[in-house]
């Protein structure tokens, strides 16, 4: 009965294209679509939410798990499994109630225990996000089977950008036990609660993830499929996006992406400064614990130049803060904070930078130590290697050298370096999720601390008053541009690939990206 | 004494007993001069003329990469402002990079880093590996075996493991005696990467070349005028010196070349991987594997280097040939 | 029966061998810096609770004991970063089977074109075709792969687009196999041809042809066979590189190979995933050693084993 069928309609189908239907008509008897996108690389495509922390394996999580709130079509976070979120007066205890139509792809309900289960699991796996959730909360149970009561220590407008997060979607937890460190390590390994279900993966190649019918909204999304090819290779991604295999890459080189432009590249705000960061550890060289020589390090960047060589409308680096944040008076947060620097009078910049480093011991850069400077891709070498021929070039310093560190993030936390590329993409778009990344040692690995700064953070994020937070925040970047950490070199857009000839409707947020909603043009 | 006619003994007499003439041979010396090995090899390479074109290449390359870079108005690290990203012009005649670096004199540095890789490895392969076979062949029996098992050890070890470990264990220690050694401030631009290259080489690649020299020790130490020796009371030192290695120098030296591009080839896959020189020095597997991110955009980035890396490794490939033949007069002509 | 003895007695060497390759490398890879649990965003707080969870916080020498009594027991252990949670052994055994399939095709291209060539070359010395031949071949010897792999993919796939550029599509192995075959291929050529143009020369080929052989016989029959004894020895370690693929063409083409995917357990210090591959890529080459020795044998009946 099935096979005919099958012939039957392929016999329709046939017939139908014969008879030269108009296309619209087509289209709706058409199947689901099948698309492939380049979304991360092995490595990178842990789909377990409690362990996941990069943005390639976050992403994919969103499509298979599905927290109490989720990201929407407009980008922005709504009500996912949750039907409805109670606020108390005191804004400090949430109460969600799941909606009643949820199932995990095997059947079973989604209840409000698998939530506190994957909340519970998340602390107890102690990885990355471990702290995403207790950061701002301070307890949840579960009364009965629909019902999530969260209590915050202090009121949290970001709480739904948090709970949208992966690493606060539910698990299941007879899976998890059963499994342990292999849990969604192949599809028959968890259950889903997403828009999809994990049917394939082949490792270190290809993720198939496949509609659910069962999804409560599957009858408004399009894509049937979604295959992740897994690469970690720009230029493959790039080669398979322009040979038509592939629909979306973030991925894609940089000096490739000018060209790119006209041919798919799109832009979105970046949500990031990029730095180079000067370690003043244990291990780092001494003489970057001079005050003086990493502001005149600083100074000397010609940052308009990169941006230029770059060619990517990055924006200028002048507060650790990335533009994009606006207070009610709709003031951004860059302008309202005192940039770090002059940002009209480079000549000027240099002179203050010879000045430094001579009062550091160093004129002219005569009897500076070699310094070694780490990046981690080819891409980043470039705009390394402009930043060393400056300080060549305004300081006479000629004793840098860059290299691309196979381990760069291990060598880089664990200090054994003396200069190194340093960005920070923001986790959620809220002020204290940049300025928190400076505030603890673990994020911060130029093994930096003040106290001033961690009081100024302290004070921003205990109070909930928008223009009180900014002024500690502006405080905060006073005592950065003070210190000098880290030279802020330029905040970049994010830009990937996607065929917008043909699909429309990706939903890119904070390097998150998400298909669901993708349809046919 | 009487003789019989159908006798068939020889017929001698007294006068056959008599001292020679002086001249007597002079008639049997033969008319050509006499020439040693060096000059008889070079006249058969001198004949090759594929290798002799190879020589004649390879020269030109070090002088492309030794003396270029001097007459080049720019330096390898020099960004021009204003000539960034310039495709091949008068000015910049293999174009610049995004930087406004000259690519020319950056391919001339790096043929310089890359012939400099495919050289010194060879020499330290040359050097250890020859000691260590010549060594485990001499010996022989318990030793020999314990010391071709480490090669084998050392041959099946993943070699990009031990690169990797290599070059993270010497490059701190070497930063630190580059920086308190005035006299090694020149390694400082070459950097800590290219130096574990070297040393990886010296540890890791000599394997085949022991194996090599191990096995020709084995033929010429039962040879007559080793035994020989031997009983005339010739110390080992002095065996494999005077008697061994000029003996199979000939294939060692053809075999050393062989191994340049080799060593080049492996510097140019290091690179890729991101694991050799730091910048801003550039050797050509650098130049081409950084390139590759702009392929379509900036072809000739990439076409230039990988010429050079080519025409290297196609000449000393052809010239290492010739050599061969001609300093190994029983192999047979190739 | 004395090749059983030899075969017994290197089979014995080569467990020796396999163990000192086992504990060199436990020993360097812990030389390395860092663990596995190193990424941007890790705490250190964090990083000790996943160090002491995995007893990575132990002595070396307590972690090495634990390997070794493991390994006996045929267990490689589970990944901790690439693919967390899997068996090792899974992992080989499929990122190996995808890199023998890849691999089996690039080696049969390279020996048929490599070899038949290389006679070609060989046995029509200085001809026009000789000559062809020899330019291609030292040409083809002479370009890294990526940049082979690399021109490939942007002809074939991005401009003409007649083949797609990842594996997993249908035609997706052609490429990676030009990229692994080109340069044993080239070498083969030159291997074969050298090799022919020596045994051409021999004294019994002379006598075969005075005894009144037909031409045919003369080169098919006994100068290939014996023209082969180098090539035969130069395949072991070919072999063994091929199969466990090349990191280059893996890379490009998106492979799921077992060389791209050692490379990046190296960088993410997945420590028994590193150790694994180490030691069946070790016990492949001496295996295959083991096999070239006694192929040699039975090629070459002058040979004597030992």
């Amino acid at each position: 009965m099935k096979r005919w069928n099958k012939t039957l309609s392929a016999a329709l189908v046939l017939g139908m294209a014969l008879s030269s239907v108009p296309a619209s008509v087509m289209a709706e008897e058409a199947e689901k679509l099948d698309i492939t996108v380049a979304g991360g690389s092995e490595d990178a495509m842990d789909v377990n939410t409690a362990t996941t922390s990069t943005l390639e394996g976050l992403s994919a999580a969103r499509h298979l798990f599905e927290g109490l709130y989720k990201i929407g079509e407009s980008g922005e976070p709504e009500l996912g499994q949750a039907a409805s979120a109670e606020i108390s007066e005191d804004g400090l205890t949430w109460t969600f109630t799941l909606r009643d139509d949820i199932t995990w792809s095997d059947g079973q309900p989604v209840t409000a225990q698998d939530f506190i289960f994957g909340f519970d699991n998340l602390v107890e796996q102690a990885d990355d996000y471990s702290s995403i959730l207790t950061g701002v909360a301070s307890g949840w149970e579960a009364p009965d089977d629909a019902t999530i009561v969260i209590t915050l220590a202090n009121p949290c407008g970001f709480l739904p950008s948090v709970l949208a997060f992966p690493s606060t979607y539910p698990a299941r937890k007879d899976y998890v036990e059963q499994y342990g460190d292999a849990y969604a390590a192949d599809p028959e390994n968890a259950v889903y609660n997403g828009a999809f279900v994990m049917t394939e993966w082949e490792h270190q190649s290809e993720m198939v993830m496949t509609a659910r019918e069962d999804y409560y909204d599957a009858d408004k999304l399009e894509v049937g499929t979604l295959r992740w090819m897994l690469t970690s290779d720009a230029s493959s991604a790039l080669a398979a996006f322009e040979s038509g295999d592939i629909i979306y890459s973030d991925l894609c080189p940089d000096e490739e992406k000018p060209r790119m432009m006209d041919n798919g590249l799109t832009f979105a705000p970046g949500n990031m400064n990029y730095c180079v960061m000067f370690n003043q550890g244990p291990d780092g060289n001494d003489v970057l614990k001079d005050v003086n020589v990493r502001k005149a390090l600083s100074l000397a960047i010609d940052r308009e130049r990169i941006i230029a060589i770059r060619d990517l409308n990055d924006e200028l680096g002048f507060t650790y803060m990335c533009s994009g944040f606006t207070n009610a008076d709709g003031t951004d947060f860059t302008e309202y904070a005192d940039p770090w620097y002059d940002v009209n009078d480079y000549e000027g910049n240099c002179e203050k930078a010879k000045e430094l480093l001579a009062e550091a011991g160093y004129a002219n850069g005569e009897g500076f130590p070699s310094l070694r400077y780490i990046v981690n891709n080819n891409d980043r070498k470039e705009v390394a290697e402009s930043i060393v021929n400056d300080w060549k070039e305004v300081l006479g310093i000629d004793t840098v050298t860059v290299e691309t560190d196979d381990n760069f993030f291990a060598d880089r936390s664990a200090g054994t370096y003396d200069i190194a590329y340093y960005g920070w993409y923001m986790d959620y778009t809220d002020l204290s999720n940049m300025f928190s990344s400076i505030n603890t040692m673990d994020t911060n690995n130029a093994f930096y601390s003040s106290e001033a700064y961690h009081a100024a953070y302290a004070a921003a994020t205990a109070t909930p008053d928008q223009a009180e937070q900014w002024e500690h925040y502006k405080e905060c970047e006073a005592i950065l541009a003070e210190d000098a950490p880290v030279a802020v070199v330029l905040h970049a857009m994010s830009s990937y690939l996607f065929d917008d000839v043909n699909y429309k409707d990706l939903v890119y947020s904070c390097g998150n990206y998400i298909f669901t909603y993708v349809k046919a043009v | 004494m009487k003789v019989s006619a159908l006798s068939l003994q020889n017929k001698i007499s007294p006068e056959d007993f008599a001292p020679l003439g002086s001249d007597h041979f002079r008639d049997e010396k033969l008319e050509t001069e006499e020439i040693g090995y060096w000059k008889a090899s070079w006249r058969r390479l001198k004949k090759n003329r594929i290798a002799m074109f190879a020589l004649i290449v390879i020269l030109i390359l070090l002088v492309f990469a030794f003396i270029g870079p001097v007459l080049s108005p720019y330096t390898y690290d020099q960004q021009v402002r204003g000539d960034e990203g310039l495709w091949p012009c008068m000015a910049h005649p293999f174009g610049t990079d995004r930087l406004g670096r000259d690519i020319l004199v950056r391919c001339m540095i790096g043929t310089r880093i890359s012939m400099a890789v495919g050289i010194v490895s060879a020499v330290i392969v040359m050097i250890v590996g020859s000691i260590y076979g010549a060594i485990s062949g001499l010996a022989g029996g318990k030793v020999d075996i314990f010391m071709m098992r480490l090669v084998d050890i050392i041959y099946s070890v993943p070699e990009i493991l031990l690169i990797v470990v290599i070059k993270m264990i010497i490059s701190e220690p070497l930063q630190n005696l580059i920086d308190n050694t005035p006299s090694l401030k020149g390694l400082q631009r070459i950097g800590p990467g290219l130096i574990a290259i070297f040393v990886v080489y010296g540890l890791l690649y000599w394997v085949g070349m022991a194996r090599i020299v191990r096995g020709q020790i084995l033929q010429l130490k039962n040879m007559e005028y080793v035994t020989a020796a031997q009983a005339l009371g010739c110390s080992k030192g002095r065996l494999i010196r005077e008697h061994l290695l000029p003996n199979c120098i000939g294939q060692l030296i053809a075999t050393v070349m062989l191994q340049i591009p080799s060593a080049i080839f492996t510097e140019a896959f290091l690179s890729y991987l991101g694991i050799g020189v730091s910048a801003p020095m550039a050797s050509l597997g650098s130049l081409a594997s950084e390139a590759l991110n702009g392929i379509t955009s900036y072809p000739y980035r990439v076409i230039f280097p990988a010429v050079l890396i080519s025409l290297i490794i196609l000449s000393f490939n052809l010239f290492g040939d010739g050599l061969r033949d001609a300093l190994d007069p029983k192999m047979k002509k190739a | 029966m004395q090749t059983i003895r030899y075969i017994v007695k290197r089979i014995g060497l080569a467990v020796i061998s396999l163990f000192a390759i086992v504990t060199i490398t436990f020993f360097l890879m812990n030389l390395l810096p860092g663990d596995p649990f190193m990424s941007e965003k890790a705490t250190a707080e964090n990083r000790a609770i996943l160090v002491a969870k995995y007893g990575l916080d132990q002595p070396v020498y307590i972690q090495y004991g634990r390997y070794l009594k493991n390994l006996l027991k045929g267990d490689m252990g589970t990944s901790y970063v690439l693919q967390k949670g899997r068996p090792v052994a899974t992992i080989i055994f499929e990122s190996f089977a995808t890199s023998m399939q890849l691999g089996v095709r690039a080696l049969v291209l390279a020996i048929v074109l490599g070899v038949s060539l290389g006679s070609i070359a060989g046995l029509r010395k200085d001809k026009p075709s000789d000559g062809v031949i020899r330019v291609l071949s030292s040409i083809g010897i002479s370009m890294p792969g990526y940049v082979i792999a690399s021109a490939l993919m942007i002809v074939l796939a991005v401009n003409l687009k007649v083949l797609p550029v990842t594996y997993n599509k249908p035609g997706g192995w052609i490429m990676p196999m030009i990229t692994l075959a080109m340069y044993p291929t080239c070498y083969l050529i030159r291997l074969t041809r050298a090799s022919i143009l020596e045994v051409m020369n021999q004294d019994y080929l002379t006598t075969e042809r005075a005894k009144g052989m037909s031409e045919f016989i003369v080169v098919f029959v006994h100068a290939l066979k014996n023209s082969l004894i180098p090539v035969i020895t130069y395949l072991g370690p070919l072999t063994a590189s091929i199969l466990t693929g090349g990191f280059v063409a893996e890379t490009v083409f998106n492979v799921p190979g077992l060389g791209r995917y050692f490379v990046s357990s190296i960088s993410s210090r997945d420590y028994t995933v590193i150790m694994g591959v180490t030691v069946f890529y070790s016990s492949l080459i001496v295996m295959m050693n083991l096999l070239c020795d006694i192929l040699y044998k039975i090629v070459d009946p002058r040979i004597t084993l030992e």
